[in-house]
């Protein structure tokens, strides 16, 4: 009977034996030699939003690590002594690099600030005529006997290229200073449209509800550099491997927020949470179409956009001398990264 | 068959419920049919349903694909529709000709507006109701549109557009691609429009409607509930046909394993997460075209229906089959385990003693050939069993009885009343003729008896009947010797029998030794009326007896001898019990005297020293409790104090041991007082003193007291010496909290005192509250408080309780500092408090008439910082009412007192000083007021004549005389502005800014003041406007003064900003009451902190500002003080780097002027 027990005990066992499996780890791991990362000062241009997720990504996701950087965001907008000027904190050296639009940086160029672009973060101006829709402005010549507020500065001259290109006369629409960076003079009717970001305004107007019509200077052939990415003169001539590592591992990250966006502002929301998720998330959405316009390579510059900038500021005697405008940017680095990675 | 050999009585043998059912056969054997059963099942099952599930998805996926194919026609054939369409709009050379001759400015060229219509018209010409395109326009080669079938399209510059290269180079398709003005993804058809020599002059393209091909793919017949086909463009992984499901926006990035395959040229299928991140079945494929994935998928839950219906079954279907095996083998495992349980039942039955049962033989297999063998055995185990029953019966009949004499002695626990019971029962269980017990004498020499059964025993006992241990004679003096039991079966034969005459028939005797240990007790001896009577085995069941007897008397003795001690201690247990449970001193001296029940002591008394006996002896001694026989208490009150001096016996106390007195009389000879208050007061003849020693320290005595002669003996003295021990720590700590608690009274009132001086500022009315409660909260006769005159020699009285202290007040009495026979001032000069505990006994007292009951009183100097201002006096109707506790007591309320008194002096002296500050301040404004005067009225001569200098009236000046005079006018100018500030500031400040308020026409004001600076605006090249929301109706106000106020602030403003504009704006709020005057700029702005300090004197946003900006800083105070004053509110809004708002409100003038502010 013993014997018995124990053999159909074993008949079950065997039933049920299963077939242990030993799965042997490699250890893969690398034994790299650590080299002290070389340690770059980024000036943001504004405070802590969508805008600057391109470096937040590239941080999250090891970009900067890949290039051996280590890249540390100084927060912009307004401090203590009033507004960070990106173009002060690289030329002081407090900020190896930073962001600024295109007329500014011509601008500081002209009065000798030795500022160089080595990128862009988006390729087309969010700058519109907004108005709504029940206004029917579909064209510029829609904006005759209307009233037009366009803020001083870069803004009114895009406005009144936009107004030249399209043989309207000047008088002929009713333009005044945009002094308010609200929607509601649009919203309560004071003015018939607006000239604004698409990306700001616009969005904030759907928010609003309103349904909101954009006239896109660029598309009148009339566009600027908002974010151009740049740094000193003396960085790009005695440091271009560092230059070239910094711009590489940020359109890094910039490709990561065009491929997810959520990701993106989950990441950014880690640097201010008081941000609102949602209201970011809508304004990448609508910025990311122009940091990678169709058919372009990302982060890259058009030498006749800067030829048509700095026409424009010398044109309205917004510049304190003459300069060699190929020299205000360079291509070099993009066309080295691109040229070494062909374009997905 | 091994199990049943084990012998009945040990550990038995398990009845089959006692086996654990895993072991057991009949769970074995369903267990095995199950698996048998439940094997071949689960495998057959597991492949049917896997083939189900292969089947299943080949099917689906055969479905998609063939979707698949059939979709990807579609849109070949949808690209070609349109291409044709294209085509067909230009090879209409009418069409062709217009696009021409329009780009080249052909003469009579058409209108735009006709090739605008041309292209609608183009699209629209196949008449569908979803036309191919949705736009068809015209570009030149330099990329600007010149017509467009959408008006609103024309002028916009398409050169850096994706298609723009393609499209010069010849007819072009445009993938999809995101168009960043219609927010949509846009794919284009394009030709280019080639003139008269065959040169393209143009491009015309067609903007495809997607819509079109939104509606192939949401056709989606066959493709079930869940099933969608779709494509993501390449062009941000946006969705470029809409999803089948509802929330998934078109313009945002999509990522699952199929698009990101499809978009990397991957063709193929699998099951993963869509985007709704629910898994389906799916087939992508890549579509170069388009240069989209194409996604056909369908929810696998939908698809693996059938598959799941396949498991549900399979599952049922092996429930089923397990139940029908476990059912069948139940009943074969039954079958087979019964029998086997029965007899093991029956084996079970018998191992527990019930011989008499037989297994049944029913089968005729090897269980029924097993049963039998059984029986047949079981019948050979009862015989056996039968003989051995009798003889067991009777030794167990013996045992029996010994166990029951030896478990009724052992209930006895007197000695004799056991040996008794012993013997008695002995005689009668055992059927003998007599029995008894000898005991060892504590010698050890003589055997006694001890007790012996019936009237023999007893007269034997009474004879005291000794045997010695040595006689060689004796039977029982042989068995205490030898310790072994001796039997003699005929004592007629026995050489040293000696027959006793009460006991005339003994013919046998067993005698057993009683032994503890290795010490002999005693013999038990017993004797029968027959020869014979006793067998070894009596003599070892009596030997047994023996052992347990000596135990019990062993027992017994040890019992009698504990329980007197035990009685001893129970009385000192329960008297300390209750000391412990005394809450008050007189419960625990009841508690002592009580608990001892010592009639002679008639009183006791706890007398505390003022101080533990130490190395400094007690002061005092003070009657704290009593306890009486009666009740009544003594003559002499509780809290008497007696002098310890007075006293030379307590000089012979010892803190280790009682003192006995026995004759008060006679021993206390020597000490006069202590026998006068005993002997003549209390009536005490004889006492006994107990020390009270406490964590070490002596703190008092006990003494138990009798009006007669008498004497404790020693046991006595000790029994309440051992409690008095006991007792001390609760004495101790029964002190401590009444000390405890009388010391939180005092302080609770000496911290009421403070409360109530703390909140009288003024000297006399705090007093008077101070002694009200002084005397009320220590319960005192008087109290009263002195105080030091300035020359520092005369203490007068300030504050008196009561009517008396009222009188002594009213007649305004003081006492020299140097009287020398006041306590008052004795505690005055020594800087100490100072005590009378019998106002009587001291010399020159002169009794107050006021105050006759006055019998001790305490004097505490009120000090601080050193320096004596007064003394607090107290006074009580008894001796000896205060010590030394009390002078620390009242010193700490008299610290309090003299702080408060010092305070409220100081208040007094602080309020003067506030005072004259005040006055002080207004003398500076109305000099500073002054002074601006006296200095603006020279500074006008140089001001005016410098301008004189500059106007060339005294001549021309050389060109650096001018630059001089210059400086001179505008340093004059800018220390006159600063003047004018400080004066209206000081005008302000000083009450003396006279307003003359009246209906005043803002709009004026606006319009002068914006007149005023418009020349600084231009100078800066800023715009400065006015803007009026409606009629602004009258204000009440000063127009001088509003005119400054709105000054300041354009001013301000235009000092500010750089570029832009200044406007004030004037409105109204608060329902119309109010006028709100606004002015705002574009100017550097401020941030949230600039503007907290914004309106404090001498304030400017920072210092690079004010280099830039110039100005005292003083406009905005002057600005606020000048609002208020016209009852209005000024507020500042502004951003950093975007500018400013300040705005004020003012009232609406009515009829009925308000009153002046």
């Amino acid at each position: 009977m013993q014997t018995k027990r124990s053999f159909h005990l074993a008949a079950v066992a065997a039933t049920f034996a299963g077939i242990l499996l030993l799965t042997g780890c490699g250890n893969n791991a690398q034994s790299a030699t650590p080299v002290a990362p070389d340690t770059i000062n980024y000036q943001m241009g504004w405070v802590h939003e969508y805008s600057s997720a391109p470096f937040y990504m590239a941080i999250a996701n090891g970009h900067y690590a890949k290039e051996n950087l280590d890249v540390k965001l100084s927060v912009g907008g307004f401090g203590e002594k009033g507004y960070i000027d990106p173009i002060e904190q690289v030329v002081s050296g407090a900020a190896d690099f930073s962001e600024v639009n295109v007329f500014s940086l011509l601008q500081a160029r002209a009065d000798g600030k030795p500022v160089v672009a080595i990128g862009t973060l988006n390729q087309r101006s969010p700058f519109a005529i907004i108005s709504l829709a029940d206004k029917n402005i579909l064209r510029p010549q829609d904006l005759v006997g209307k009233t037009v507020a366009v803020s001083d500065g870069g803004a009114a001259l895009q406005y009144q290229a936009l107004i030249r290109s399209q043989a309207i006369e000047a008088s002929a629409v009713n333009q005044v200073v945009r002094t308010s960076f609200g929607i509601d003079p649009l919203v309560n009717g004071e003015v018939d449209a607006f000239g604004g970001w698409i990306i700001n305004e616009g969005v904030a107007l759907q928010e609003s509800g309103a349904k909101p019509n954009f006239l896109l200077l660029s598309d009148y052939g009339i566009d600027t550099y908002d974010l151009l990415i740049f740094t000193t003169e003396d960085m790009v001539a005695n440091h271009p491997d560092k230059v070239e590592r910094f711009l590489r591992a940020s359109l890094g990250g910039l490709q990561d927020v065009i491929d997810n966006p959520d990701k993106a502002i989950e990441t950014t929301l880690t640097y201010d949470n008081k941000l609102v998720a949602d209201e970011q998330l809508r304004r990448l959405n609508a910025f990311i179409p122009l940091i990678q316009p169709a058919g372009t390579q990302l982060g890259m510059m058009q030498p006749e956009v800067w030829q048509f900038n700095y026409q424009l500021l010398l044109d309205n005697h917004m510049l304190s001398a003459e300069q060699e405008v190929t020299k205000a940017y360079t291509l070099d680095f993009l066309n080295k990264i691109y040229s070494a990675k062909p374009a997905a | 068959m091994s199990m049943i050999e084990h012998s009945p009585g040990s550990t038995g043998i398990p009845a089959s419920g006692a086996i654990p059912f895993w072991r057991q056969l009949r769970w074995n054997l369903i267990a095995f049919a199950i698996l048998l059963t439940l094997i071949p099942v689960l495998v057959v099952g597991i492949f049917v349903l896997q083939q189900t599930r292969t089947q299943t998805l080949n099917q689906i996926n055969y479905q998609l694909e063939s979707v698949t194919t059939l979709k990807q026609n579609q849109i070949a054939r949808w690209l070609n529709t349109s291409n044709q369409v294209m085509d067909i709009f230009l090879s209409n050379t009418k069409n062709s000709n217009l696009l021409v001759n329009f780009t080249i400015g052909a003469p009579g060229q058409a209108s735009p507006e006709f090739v605008n219509e041309t292209l609608l018209t183009g699209i629209n010409a196949q008449g569908e109701a979803d036309p191919a395109f949705k736009e068809f326009f015209l570009y030149d080669l330099s990329g600007k549109i010149i017509a467009s079938s959408e008006n609103s399209q024309v002028g916009k510059i398409v050169n850096r557009q994706p298609y723009f290269a393609g499209s010069l180079a010849g007819n072009y398709v445009q993938s999809p691609y995101y168009d960043i003005s219609t927010t949509e993804l846009t794919m284009l058809v394009s030709r280019p429009v080639a003139g008269a020599n065959g040169a393209t002059v143009a491009i015309i393209a067609g903007r495809l409607n997607l819509t079109t091909l939104g509606n192939i793919m949401t056709e989606r017949s066959g493709l079930g509930d869940t099933g969608e086909t779709y494509l993501v463009s390449i062009e941000n992984n946006y969705l470029l046909t809409p999803s089948r499901f509802t929330g998934h926006d078109s313009n945002r990035a999509y990522h699952t394993e199929g698009i990101d395959k499809a978009l990397s040229g991957e063709n193929g299928s699998g099951t993963y997460d869509d985007y709704r991140s629910i898994s389906v079945i799916g087939v992508y494929r890549w579509i170069p075209e388009l240069k989209a994935a194409f996604l056909a998928e369908v929810d696998e839950s939908e698809a693996l229906v059938l598959y799941n219906q396949t498991l549900t079954f399979g599952t049922i279907s092996i429930v089923v089959a397990a139940i029908i095996a476990t059912l069948v083998a139940l009943y074969y495992a039954t079958r087979v385990s019964r029998p086997i349980t029965t007899l093991t039942n029956i084996a079970s039955r018998i191992a527990g003693g019930d011989l008499s049962q037989r297994a049944k033989v029913r089968e005729r297999n090897e269980i029924g050939l097993l049963a039998s063998t059984f029986n047949s055995m079981t019948d050979q185990v009862q015989d056996l069993v039968g003989t051995l029953e009798d003889r067991v019966n009777a030794r167990t009949r013996d045992l029996q009885i010994v166990a029951n004499v030896s478990k009724s002695a052992t209930t006895i626990l007197n000695l004799d009343d056991l040996l008794q019971a012993v013997v008695d029962l002995t005689k009668q269980s055992f059927d003998l003729y007599h029995a008894h017990i000898y005991l060892l004498d504590e010698a050890g020499e003589d055997l006694v008896l001890a007790s012996g059964a019936g009237e023999p025993g007893r007269i034997m006992k009474a004879q005291g009947r000794r045997i010695v241990l040595n006689n060689p004679n004796s039977l029982v003096a042989r068995a205490g010797r030898t310790r072994k039991g001796v039997i003699e079966n005929d004592v007629t034969l026995a050489s040293d029998f000696l027959p006793n005459p009460l006991l005339p028939n003994t013919k046998s005797e067993l005698a057993v030794p009683m032994v503890l240990g290795d010490r002999l007790i005693g013999v038990l001896d017993v004797q029968a009326d027959t020869a014979n009577r006793f067998t070894d085995e009596d003599g070892a069941v009596q030997t047994s007896l023996a052992d347990q007897i000596a135990i019990a008397v062993q027992n017994a003795i040890s019992f009698q001898t504990t329980q007197s001690a035990l009685e001893q201690t129970e009385i000192l247990y329960a008297g300390s019990e209750r000391v412990n449970r005394s809450h008050t001193l007189s419960e625990v001296l009841a508690a002592l005297i009580e608990s001892t029940a010592l009639k002679q002591v008639e009183r006791a008394t706890i007398l505390f020293f003022d101080r533990p006996w130490g190395e400094e002896l007690p002061l005092s001694i003070i009657r704290t409790a009593e306890w009486s026989k009666d009740g009544s208490p003594s003559p002499i009150p509780l809290g008497t104090v007696y002098p310890a001096e007075q006293f030379p016996i307590l000089h012979s106390f010892k803190r280790d041991e009682p003192l006995i007195i026995g004759d008060v009389a006679n021993d206390l000879i020597n000490d006069s007082n202590a026998r006068h208050v005993l002997l003549d007061i209390l009536q005490v003849r004889s006492m006994v003193i107990y020390p009270v020693v406490t964590n070490d320290q002596w703190i008092g005595i006990i003494a138990a007291e009798s009006s007669e002669l008498t004497s404790l003996n020693d046991e006595q003295v000790r029994h309440i010496s051992t409690l008095v021990t006991q007792a001390a720590n609760v004495i101790g700590n029964i002190q401590l909290v009444e000390q405890t608690q009388k010391r939180a009274t005092e302080l609770q009132t000496v911290a009421q005192v403070s409360a109530a001086a703390t909140m009288v500022l003024e000297v006399e009315p705090l007093l008077q509250s101070v002694v009200d409660l002084t005397k009320e909260s220590f319960d005192l006769y008087h109290a009263h408080i002195y105080l030091m005159d300035n020359t520092g020699e005369n203490l007068v009285l300030t504050a008196g309780a009561g009517e008396p202290g009222r009188i002594m007040k009213e007649q305004g009495r003081s006492i020299s500092v140097n009287q020398q026979n006041s306590l008052v001032a004795r505690a005055a000069r020594n800087r100490d408090g100072a005590i009378a505990n019998d106002v009587t006994q001291e010399p020159n007292f002169l009794p107050n008439p006021l105050l006759p009951d006055t019998r001790s009183e305490m004097a505490i100097p009120l000090i601080v910082a050193d320096q004596v201002i007064g003394v607090l006096d107290v006074q009580a109707n008894t001796t000896n009412r205060f010590t030394a506790d009390d002078v620390s007591i009242q010193s700490t309320l008299a610290d309090q007192i003299a702080v408060a008194v010092q305070n409220a002096r100081a208040f007094k002296v602080t309020q003067e000083t506030a005072e004259r500050l005040r006055e002080v301040d207004r003398l500076k404004s109305q000099f500073l007021a002054n002074m601006s005067h006296e200095l603006r009225t020279p500074l006008n001569s140089i001001i005016g004549y410098a301008e004189v200098l500059l106007d060339g009236i005294d001549g021309d000046l050389t060109d650096e005389a001018v630059e001089d005079v210059q400086a001179i006018h505008g340093g004059g100018k800018h220390l006159l502005t600063i003047i004018n500030d400080i004066l209206d500031l000081a005008k302000i400040e000083a009450g003396q800014m006279f307003m003359d308020r009246q209906e005043a026409n803002l709009n004026q004001v606006v319009d002068e003041v914006v007149n005023t600076c418009q020349i600084l605006a231009k100078n800066k090249d800023i715009g400065l406007n006015i803007e009026t929301d409606g009629d602004i109706p009258s204000v009440f106000g000063d127009p001088i003064r509003l005119k400054q106020i709105i000054f300041n602030l354009v001013n301000n403003s235009i000092k500010f900003t750089e570029k832009g504009n200044v406007t004030v704006n004037l409105g109204m709020m608060n329902d119309n009451n109010q006028v709100v005057v606004a002015v705002h700029d574009s100017g550097m702005g401020m941030t949230g902190e600039d503007i907290t300090g914004l309106f404090q004197q001498f304030h400017q946003v920072d210092g690079s500002a004010t280099r830039r900006a110039g100005g005292t800083g003083l406009g905005l105070v002057i600005t606020r003080h000048l609002v208020h004053m016209h009852e209005g509110e000024i507020h500042v809004e502004s951003e950093k780097g975007t500018g400013s708002t300040f705005w004020f409100t003012l009232p609406v003038y009515t009829n009925q002027p308000r009153q002046r502010a």
